[in-house]
């Protein structure tokens, strides 16, 4: 299958090039949000709003696990997972987002492009304590530059 | 002696700040055999400075352990496995033929083997209990205070020699095992009637949580332990946690602790959280009369040692009863409202001291701003290397840590005082309830307990 012949991070490393030079968006990769460990944080360079996402190959379900995890921490939320080949697979992933307030890409392996399928309302519930903890941590980053290969 | 005892595990030295803030509140400490070998000077000190009371758990089941759970490297190059020093501390203290099939053959040994040395290991496992620590306190200048005081540490009670029951055996096996438990149970007896002091006597049954239902277990068990001259008996099912085992688990487990009340026995669980703490209430039907649990790990223990994995912070939540991850326990707050933006953080604050939690701990760290809950999450980013190359990953901060241990011995108490307090019926009522409001998928395994506990409330 396409899809196998690259690894996550060559996907999650295909993204971040194709959005990198957007003047509209900062990206992190690797943000720690509590115990775990965000793929990417993309913060909007205009409302300073955050968004996780999440990378996955293979089980989407878990990707959207992995994103809901951080949930009170971000504004938004997304994964990014390879373009399934058929329509039901598409269409169940669609819905699964849509029910769980996600935004989704999704990375088509023969045109190596990838497309935002799915917009996502803002997060409820969000905790701002933490959200700021988050940003911090952002701030950090950008200013230590990109000593330890977080921000992009 | 009280009618249920709230006793604490001491594991490592980090859970001494918060051994020594709660110590009022529970009725003795435990040590496992292995730390007081190892650490013999410190635990006189430890109990002599804070805990009258303590019992050394023999840990006897060592010698039944595929050689690999009790052995380590120091991680330095060059550097062959060898048996963990403490382990090795203790073997010493333990009759010599024994301890040489383990070291030197490298293999656990037979009930048979242990049967033919049973005198001597009965009689090495009584006096490392009864006097090892004593022998530490005597070489100490505060000594002669405490004699003058009246004030040495005692001995809770002497546990007898035990033996694992594993899921492995045959149920001949099982059986010789079970023999040989109530041999030594009975030989300890016979040696504290001959002694000057005068300990409580105390059983200990470990099993893997299958044998709890092989077919009349709990009368083999009552069998076995049909003696007079003792009183309690430590029960160990690897990693049980009642909330949330099989019905079959469940009710393997109530027949078992009832056969053991009906011969007058009084079960304590060697490591249990609060689904063991609601049953030593006077009205259960199902009744234990005593529960351990340590500060830094959870209530329910695999028997064997098991990596450590990452560290994460968490969070006893005192409604469901649970150590949470930090995220679950925030989560289940925001989706109360917990941190929206309609009130103010300090009538938040009231809120949560009124519905979740209002222990000592968690008013120093929230104060009167719901956003310092946060505060129990402090931490470090540190980098974790994975097949995917470098990330990095929380780690928590002393600070929350300790914090974190305090909260969830402040719960204990309060959990302890409910206990001795309220009505049964009315305990599982603020159970369930607490379920439905803040856990409602888990509820059904709850009402499955209560079916299996004989608290129907409806």
């Amino acid at each position: 299958m396409a899809k196998d012949s690259i690894s996550e991070a060559e996907l999650r490393k295909r993204f971040v090039d194709t959005y990198k030079n957007s003047e509209k968006m900062k990206l992190y990769l690797e943000v720690p949000v509590f115990s775990r460990s965000v793929d990417l944080v993309i913060q909007d360079a205009d409302d300073l709003s955050v968004m996780a996402v999440e990378f996955k190959l293979h089980d989407w379900r878990r990707a959207i696990l992995q994103a809901q995890s951080v949930a009170i921490c971000f504004d938004y939320l997304g994964v990014c997972l390879p373009k399934p080949k058929t329509e039901k697979g598409y269409r169940s992933i669609v819905d699964a987002c849509k029910i769980n307030r996600i935004f989704l890409y999704f990375y088509d392996v023969q045109s190596k492009t990838f497309g935002k399928v799915l917009d996502s309302p803002r997060m409820m519930n969000v905790w701002d304590a933490h959200k700021k903890r988050v940003i911090k941590y952002l701030e950090g980053e950008a200013h230590e530059g990109i000593a330890s290969d977080s921000k992009v | 002696m009280k009618e249920s005892l709230r006793i604490l595990r001491y594991n490592t030295g980090t859970d001494k700040k918060a051994f020594v803030e709660l110590e009022k509140q529970f009725d003795a400490v435990v040590f496992n055999a292995t730390i007081v070998a190892y650490s013999g000077s410190s635990v006189a000190d430890l109990v002599s400075m804070h805990k009258r009371k303590y019992i050394i758990d023999p840990q006897t089941h060592i010698f039944q352990q595929d050689i690999s759970a009790i052995m380590t490297t120091n991680g330095k190059e060059g550097d062959t496995r060898h048996i963990k020093k403490s382990i090795d501390k203790y073997l010493k203290q333990l009759p010599d033929n024994l301890a040489k099939i383990l070291t030197e053959q490298q293999r656990p040994l037979t009930a048979p083997e242990i049967m033919n040395n049973v005198d001597d290991l009965v009689a090495k496992v009584y006096k490392f209990q009864t006097e090892y620590v004593g022998r530490y306190i005597e070489g100490k200048d505060y000594n002669k205070y405490l004699e003058f005081a009246n004030l040495k540490p005692s001995l809770g009670m002497v546990i007898a020699p035990y033996f694992m029951l594993k899921g492995s055996y045959s149920n001949d096996t099982i059986s010789s095992w079970l023999c040989l438990d109530s041999e030594c149970l009975r030989k300890t007896i016979e040696m504290e009637a001959e002694s000057k002091e005068h300990h409580p006597i105390a059983a200990q049954l470990v099993l893997d949580k299958t044998v709890l239902e092989l077919p009349n277990f709990a009368g083999e068990v009552e069998k076995t332990y049909s003696l007079d001259g003792y009183e309690y008996i430590f029960i160990w099912i690897d990693d049980f946690d009642a909330f949330a085992a099989s019905i079959g688990h469940m009710q393997a487990f109530a027949d078992l602790v009832k056969k053991l009340n009906r011969i007058g026995k009084k079960p304590i669980m060697a490591y249990g959280g609060y689904e063991s703490i609601i049953l030593c209430n006077a009205e259960s039907p199902v009744r234990l009369y005593g529960v351990a649990q340590s500060v830094g790990y959870g209530e329910y223990r695999p028997i064997t040692p098991v990596g450590g994995g990452l560290p994460v912070n968490k969070y006893y939540f005192l409604p469901l009863h649970r150590r949470l991850r930090f995220d679950d326990a925030a989560r289940i707050l925001s989706n109360h409202g917990y941190f929206a933006d309609g009130k103010s953080p300090a009538k938040h604050a009231a809120d949560y001291y009124s519905r979740i939690c209002h222990c000592e701990q968690c008013h120093r760290t929230i104060k009167e701003n719901i956003h310092n809950f946060d505060r129990y999450s402090d931490s470090s980013p540190y980098d974790v290397h994975t097949r995917n190359g470098i990330v990095k990953r929380n780690k928590p901060t002393y600070e929350a840590e300790v914090s974190a241990a305090l909260h969830f011995l402040y719960c204990k108490a309060q959990e302890w005082e409910s206990v001795e307090k309220q009505k049964f019926a009315e305990l599982v009522r603020e159970l369930k309830g607490d379920y439905k409001t803040y856990c409602p998928k888990k509820l059904s395994q709850i009402d499955a307990w209560c079916e299996v506990y004989g608290c129907k409330t409806d």
